[in-house]
């Protein structure tokens, strides 16, 4: 497995559904009912219902964690939120695609920008994990 | 509608009844809600062929314990905040040791600063995590709550 700086890693896309938010609210026990609820996300001057920011952020990790195959290495993991994952209620829902690439390769640990774009806005602004090899 | 100032600065812990033990389960269930599929999260042999005690959670599993930590203060009446205009604004996991099934973890939540800009509102926490032999995790949250205007 190469660790060069510059090497992109597999680029990833996945969907976001109504109901994907769901599930994801009772897992992580965040019931924002912007997440779920247009009515409420209307009324608080959201275009629609928006994904949870650690939704997102939990899936994209994973174009580092499925190439790594040990999560466990993802020792520091940090992002900016540019803008809202907007989930429409027909399906499939929104979709992001994810990119990533080394920047840096330092004592055994490596450095890696990981950028998120949904409908044409960068969704993740500095996204950047460190994997310990 | 402006938080409560005072509480800046001030730390909460967790209640004894509060140890947060990492349930097999709940790592279960928060990685099949991000689509996972890698056996370390759901296959106990599988994780302790790779050297681990249990399964592993995922990078970002702490961030459930670390909602129940933040409510302490963003819940509270006095804190004044209406939850509904809360945003994500930024994110950060600095994890010390893998976080498997199975640790109890004490945790204490600061809410370090409030900056208003532009009518909205960054709240910054710092939430610690700890077993009695060390620092497991250290997560860093800022919450935006989004003016009216």
């Amino acid at each position: 497995m190469s660790f060069e700086v510059g090497l992109e890693l597999p680029a990833k896309t996945f969907t976001v559904s109504r109901e994907d938010l769901i599930k994801y609210a009772g897992a992580s026990l965040d019931f924002n009912k912007i997440h779920w609820n247009e009515r409420v996300a209307k009324a608080v001057g959201l275009p629609n219902v928006i994904a949870h920011g650690m939704f997102t952020m939990g899936r994209c990790i994973q174009i580092v964690t499925d190439w790594i195959e040990n999560p466990a290495k993802v020792i520091d993991y940090q992002v900016r939120f540019a803008a809202p994952v907007v989930v429409p209620d027909e399906e499939p829902g929104a979709t992001v695609e994810v990119t990533a690439k080394i920047v840096e390769n330092l004592d055994n640990k490596i450095k890696i920008d990981i950028q998120a774009r949904s409908q044409a806005s960068k969704v993740l602004g500095k996204a950047v994990a460190i994997v310990e090899l | 509608m402006a938080v409560n100032q005072e509480f800046v600065g001030k730390t909460f812990f967790n209640e004894k009844y509060e140890l947060f033990e990492v349930g097999r389960e709940k790592v279960k269930e928060f990685a099949l809600a991000l689509g996972e599929t890698n056996p370390i999260y759901f296959n106990k042999e599988h994780a302790q062929s790779l050297g681990f005690s249990d399964i592993v959670a995922p990078p970002t599993f702490l961030i459930s314990v670390a909602m129940s930590a933040m409510n302490k203060i963003l819940f509270d009446p006095k804190f004044n905040l209406d939850y509904s205009r809360i945003v994500h604004g930024e994110q950060g996991f600095t994890l010390h040791k893998p976080v498997v099934a199975g640790m109890q973890l004490a945790w204490n939540t600061t809410l370090e600063s409030v900056v208003e800009k532009v009518g909205n509102e960054f709240l910054t926490f710092n939430i610690n995590f700890g077993e009695p032999d060390g620092f497991v995790a250290q997560l860093k949250s800022v919450l935006i709550s989004r003016g009216e205007a």
